[in-house]
């Protein structure tokens, strides 16, 4: 086989890797205009009806309103305590720095199901399960790593030098902190926002345990509506969560394409 | 930051006492003292690790101390945090502030002391003119090159008219010419300011340059402090003659006042030298390349000589240094002027020799290792020395 | 933000301290200060559930009372249990494999590709981990259902109906195509950092192709190769909607047991204890993993310089 035929057949097979990567999550796409309420594929008639079943039925409005209800007070939540935790283990120089940068990381390596039930026994005996303040908990617990990590990586790339810079000019700790480093940090404040919100808007598992039939988040209801009914609403949820995560990525090329000109827009 | 109205700001008095500064078990700063007085262009100079940048970080604010006292003007800063202390820093790598423009990085430390908006516009119109970049207020650092930057750094530094300026290696990142370029313009500033500078550098002639006083640093003390000339012409140490410039070092040992003992060979030599005070010390004559001269006759005005054969010979365009080996294979090097310089061949006899002004006694420390040949040599001395004195 | 701003103002003065004050001093410092929220956080959502979990796993037994580590002991002697920590290992380890399989080339074109096209190759590796986790596991559904379109495809080439969903298989296939992104991304990352001249000087020295890629090429990337996989076989181990979704109860892995033994049975310290042996065996297999990998990066560290 010559280089060339190899090369070939190397891309080919990268080709078919990619359809396996993207294609399947397109599946939901047209099963959302499905005339009739089956699983059948590809749809045999089209209609829009399940997407004004997604607003009109109460159920699933409820649980996107508590998706990103939860998902924004968590990525609030995390990133500001994520980031002062990163910050004070970038730059402290206190005993036991390495213990706490692995316990703040734990929750990553935890198996999910075993978190799942350790916060449902929990939240049962407390009488929280189905709050709203119980899904803050456990997936500000489940994004606290993305963002530490993140922010960690983004100090890391930061000239220390430049903090010191601005004590001797006359900046506080606290004034250097806000002037300097969190401007600088900007970039990867965002994204571990983003992280923290995904992490939370993502999360089944743990919201199947400490969801009730009152106060349930998108993921969960559409388990429950998998795993009962054949019902398309989920298909349409699920396109929704595609052209979210599409417009996401739109918006970050955007910013990324845009850096250039933020330059000179500074001036 | 006109010349007229900083003609009265003048640089501040700093005083260091005993100050000492411990990492674990290394000391960094060991019972240092220093006076500094205003308007002072201090360097300190001093090999990796001497604990320069420790002094500097402990003058900032950035190091707590062990021990010892840091005065300004009089008044103990030790208690004060950093972004208390009004000292301006200029850092190795700018440090500038990348998101600022250049105007934003000056203004930033007076925006810190809440000036008044149109006051800041123009103390960073001045302070940018000071250093000569006045059309550039409207740049990213990333868009200036490396001498700007450290001039920007500079005027940043400068803006909020501190009375001390500390600057740890600030040329380090720069290529030799924009170094010298640079050396030019911040010793112009400082002599137009009338602010006081401690200036850390590995250059020894960026110190001899630049300084009034320069401070060489040796394993956290202070070896010595004075003039460029002071340390160059009156070393008060061996370490200090070897860190300044070049020297030829002859292992001798004391006679009597102003003569010590050298062993050329089987012969023991009688020299002059300066600082040999009571007699039976240890120690090195210390004589510099250019006051050495090499000639096949003796010169009747030089009253020091040896004999050697000539080593290597090596052209440096405006000079050239002739090495002389002596017997036992001791080197003695001298430097002069391509014209006075002797034309000589390999092997050749001759005399090396100097005026016993510029030899100089200096006594081994106890930190001062001897070579193996050197204390043979002086041991050799040792009895020609008695033979001397009683002979 | 408010305990950044007043811990700040503290500032640190420098004065003379002894040395027990300065521990004591930066064990209460500003910086350490500042990881207290997510500490607490961690201690009442990580800490106290874990240890909770722990608790019942040793106090809380189905009959009402039974001795210390009765609940483990029933976990190793019962027969379905250990079918099922078997099944659990097995599909891990195939849907490693696999995913191993497909993500090294991948990852190799990558590294030799234009930059638009390693661009292209990039979003197709991070777009599936935007999309959700729920629409994947739908898409799935939808895919291998009985009648579903991959069952189309093969009867239109002849091949019999197979049946995929309410099966291990089913479940293999989504594990893999999720988890892929998980490996691709670590393999990539260390493939990146091999010197590609090394290859050419292996060459050079007389290598044949096939020599320079396992004597040279396979060892420098072996760091990636472990990582990524590790971080797939610990994800694979404890996945829990896939098999839920896309396999069936009698097939069905440790996870789901556990949610099982704690949501239908109510057997809190069964649940518990299963739970406890997961992480256990979570723990050794990462401790095992880093390593391994700190192991073969010495050797490949040994080659770059
Ligand atoms: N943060 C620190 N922790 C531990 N030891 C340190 C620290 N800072 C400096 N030291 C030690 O203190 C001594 C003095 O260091 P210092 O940085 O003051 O030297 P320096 O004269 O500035 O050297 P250089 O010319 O290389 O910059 C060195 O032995 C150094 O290893
Ligand atoms: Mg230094």
């Amino acid at each position: 086989m010559s280089a060339r035929k190899g090369r070939a057949a190397l891309m080919v097979f990268c080709g078919l890797v990619m359809v396996l990567l993207i294609a399947p999550a397109l599946v939901a796409v047209p099963m959302g205009f499905n005339g009739r309420a089956t699983f059948e594929f590809p749809p045999q008639s089209w209609s829009t009806r399940w997407y004004e079943n997604l607003v009109t039925d109460v159920t699933w409005r409820d649980a996107i309103v508590n998706s990103f209800k939860v998902a924004a007070i968590v990525a609030i939540v995390t990133t500001v305590m994520g980031t002062a935790a990163a910050y004070g283990l970038a730059r402290g120089r206190f005993p036991g720095r390495g213990a706490v940068m692995a316990l703040a990381t734990a929750p990553m390596i935890i198996p999910i199901v075993l978190v799942a039930i350790a916060l449902y026994a929990i939240f049962l005996e407390q009488k929280m399960v189905g709050t709203l303040e119980a899904f803050v908990i456990a997936h500000s617990l489940i994004a606290l790593p993305f963002v530490i990590v993140t922010v960690t990586a983004g100090l890391k790339s930061l000239d220390d030098g430049l903090e010191r810079a601005a004590r001797t000019l006359g900046a506080s700790p606290a004034v250097a902190f806000f002037t300097v480093t969190l401007p600088l940090l900007k970039r990867s404040l965002a994204v571990a926002a983003a992280l923290a919100f995904a992490a939370s808007f993502d999360d089944v598992v743990v919201a199947i345990f400490i969801s009730s039939p009152e106060f349930q988040t998108l993921p969960v209801k559409i388990y429950s509506s998998l795993t009962d009914t054949v019902d398309p609403t989920v298909a349409v949820a699920s396109t929704i969560t595609l052209a979210i995560a599409a417009l996401g990525m739109a918006v970050a090329f955007v910013v990324m394409t845009k850096r250039g000109v933020e330059g000179d827009a500074a001036r | 930051m006109q010349p007229d109205d900083r003609s009265m700001a003048v640089g501040a008095r700093v005083e260091i006492r005993n100050l000492t500064k411990r990492f674990g078990s290394v000391v960094a700063v060991e019972d240092t003292s220093l006076s500094i007085e205003p308007g002072q262009f201090v360097t300190f100079l001093g090999p990796s690790g001497s604990g320069k940048t420790t002094t500097l970080n402990a003058i900032s604010g950035f190091t707590d101390v062990d021990g010892g006292e840091i005065l300004l003007d009089g008044t103990s800063i030790l208690s004060l945090p950093a972004h208390k202390r009004n000292i301006g820093v200029v850092f190795q790598h700018y440090a500038l502030f990348p998101h600022m423009t250049a105007a934003d990085n000056v203004a930033f430390p007076l925006k810190r002391r809440r000036v008044p908006k149109a006051q800041v516009r123009e103390k960073v119109r001045r302070a940018l003119e000071l250093v000569h970049l006045a059309d550039y207020g409207g740049r990213l650092p990333r868009e200036l090159s490396g001498g700007q930057q450290q001039r920007v750094a500079l005027a940043r530094a400068l803006v909020f008219e501190p009375r001390l300026l500390l600057m740890d290696e600030p040329l380090a990142a720069l290529d030799r010419r924009l170094r010298d370029a640079m050396q030019v313009e911040i010793k112009r500033i400082q002599e137009q300011l009338g602010i006081t500078v401690i200036y850390v550098t590995h250059d020894q002639d960026e110190a001899m340059t630049m300084s009034d006083v320069v401070a060489i640093f040796n394993e956290g003390r202070i070896a010595q402090i004075g003039t460029a000339a002071d340390l160059y012409e009156r070393p008060a140490d061996l370490f200090v003659a070897r860190f300044m410039g070049e020297s030829n070092r002859l292992p001798v040992i004391t006679c009597d006042e102003g003569a010590v003992a050298f062993a050329a060979g089987a012969e023991t030599l009688r020299l002059r030298a300066r600082n040999a005070t009571e007699a039976g010390v240890r120690g090195m004559l210390v004589v510099r390349p250019e006051n050495v001269l090499v000639g096949r006759e003796r010169d009747p005005g030089l009253d020091s000589s040896l004999t050697g054969r000539i080593g290597r010979v090596r052209y440096f365009g405006a000079y050239c240094v002739t090495e002389v080996v002596l017997d036992d294979e001791l080197i003695v090097r001298s430097r002069q002027p391509v014209e006075v310089a002797l034309e000589a061949v390999e092997g050749d006899r001759v005399h090396v020799q100097w005026n016993s002004r510029h030899a100089l006694f200096l006594r081994s420390g106890e930190g001062d290792q001897l070579s193996g040949s050197a204390s043979s040599f002086l041991d050799a001395a040792d009895g020609g020395a008695e033979a001397v004195a009683h002979g | 933000m408010s305990i950044v701003q007043r811990v700040g103002h503290a500032g640190a003065p420098s004065r003379p301290a002894g040395p027990g004050g300065r521990a004591l001093a930066a064990l209460f410092s500003r910086e350490f200060a500042l990881t207290i929220p997510a500490l607490v956080l961690l201690g009442f959502a990580m800490g106290y559930p874990l240890a909770t979990i722990v608790e019942r796993s040793v106090t809380d037994f189905p009959g009402g009372s039974g001795a210390f580590l009765d609940n483990y002991k029933w976990f190793f002697e019962e027969e379905l249990n250990r079918v099922v920590l078997l099944r659990t290992f097995r599909t891990a380890a195939i849907v490693t494999l696999a995913c191993l399989l497909i993500a090294y080339p991948y990852a190799c074109a990558m590294t030799v590709v234009g930059w638009r096209m390693r661009l292209v190759m990039q979003a197709a590796v991070v777009a599936p981990l935007l999309v959700g986790t729920m629409t994947r596991n739908y898409s799935w559904v939808i895919l291998l259902q009985d009648k579903g379109p991959i069952n189309d495809a093969l009867g239109a080439v002849g091949l019999g109906p197979l049946h995929m969903i309410g099966s291990l298989s089913g479940v293999i296939i989504g594990l893999v195509q999720i988890s892929l992104p998980f490996i691709i991304l670590p393999l990539y990352a260390s493939l990146r950092e091999i010197d590609g001249r090394l290859m050419g000087a292996a060459r050079s020295l007389g290598a044949t192709p096939a020599q320079a890629f396992t004597r040279v090429y396979l060892p420098l990337s072996l760091p990636g190769v472990v990582a990524g996989s590790l971080v797939v076989f610990v994800v694979t181990l404890g996945s829990f909607i896939t098999p839920a979704l896309l396999g069936s109860p009698q097939q069905s892995l440790l996870p789901q047991l556990i949610a099982q033994q704690v949501n239908q049975l109510l057997a809190w310290g069964r649940g518990s204890a299963m739970g406890v042996i997961l992480l256990l065996v979570t723990l050794l297999l990462i401790w095992v993993g880093s390593r391994a990998s700190r192991g073969s990066a010495a050797l490949s560290g040994g080659g770059r310089r």
